[in-house]
């Protein structure tokens, strides 16, 4: 009788420390899930500012901003000028004010990520001048 | 009294099985932690170097961006980017290069012979291709077998 008592006891001991092992399993399992979630969203991110920084940089340089955008697989929608990824969006605006001297073309390359999240702008405006 | 035996030698077993059980569970969670461990912290590594070198590329063709400053140059078989500075008159050259796969700066006086092997290596880069044209310089890269590409406009500099 006490040896069966004894027996008992231990199988009970056993099953909560296997309740236990389990509770902080899926807490790990969920920590894991987690890293490797920021992990792949970084990379996403890192990704597409280094994308976003060479368009910046292109229409800097460009002359005619919208035929860039279109060879770059930019579509027109009202205002702006977007391109969808698999894992994110851009989206550029160009706006021109002319003056007596030149044109000063305003221009950002935003990017969004799932949900519309913004994840980052980049202004890239420059002033070309009109030769006289 | 053979009756209690069996249920005792009973209990013995299912008390050693889910010891297995528990063995088992215990060892599929540290194997897979340390697998996905391993397979964050390898991306996160490839994918680092790749940002750091087209960080690195980027940062150098800001800081000299001048009138006549970036040139891209071939030396005995090795392509640069060559950035010339001016100091007090006299005239310097830092070259960025590919040499044992590494990406490498060499700073030297204008006059001095290109050596390769006396660059300081910065950052892990296997191959590198550079071209020119409309104010933009393009910079290819491979890092960890990964393409990557910077692209610069050099605002006053006309490589």
């Amino acid at each position: 009788m006490r040896s069966n008592n004894r027996s008992n006891a231990l199988l009970v001991e056993l099953l909560i420390v296997v309740l236990f092992f389990m509770l902080a399993a899926t807490v790990l399992l969920q920590v894991f899930a987690a890293a490797r979630n920021q992990s792949v969203e970084a990379e996403q991110i890192a990704g597409a500012a280094a994308e976003a920084q060479n368009v910046a940089d292109q229409l800097y340089a460009a002359q005619d901003a919208e035929a860039l955008l279109q060879s770059l697989g930019f579509s027109r929608s009202e205002a702006l000028w977007v391109c969808d990824r698999v894992t994110h969006r851009f989206a550029v605006t160009v706006t021109e004010e002319p003056s007596a001297y030149g044109v000063m073309r305003r221009q950002s390359v935003r990017v969004y990520g799932p949900e519309d999240r913004e994840w980052l702008c980049l202004p890239c405006s420059r002033y070309l001048e009109v030769s006289p | 009294m053979r009756k209690k035996l069996i249920q005792h030698s009973i209990s013995g077993v299912f008390v050693f099985l889910l010891m297995g059980i528990f063995a088992v569970f215990a060892t599929v969670v540290v194997l897979f932690g340390v697998k996905a461990y391993r397979a964050t912290a390898e991306r996160a590594g490839v994918h680092n170097n790749a940002r750091i070198t087209s960080a690195y590329l980027r940062s150098m063709l800001r800081s000299d961006d001048e009138a006549d400053a970036i040139r891209l140059e071939s030396l005995d078989g090795v392509d640069c980017i060559a950035l010339y500075q001016d100091y007090d008159g006299e005239n310097y050259v830092t070259r960025l290069y590919v040499w044992d796969g590494m990406l490498c700066e060499l700073f030297t006086d204008t006059e001095e012979a290109f050596d390769p092997e006396m660059g300081e290596a910065v950052c892990v880069a296997e191959e590198m291709k550079a071209s020119a044209g409309q104010g933009l310089l393009t910079v290819d890269v491979r890092t960890d077998g990964v393409w990557s590409t910077v692209q610069c406009a050099v605002r006053a500099a006309n490589p």
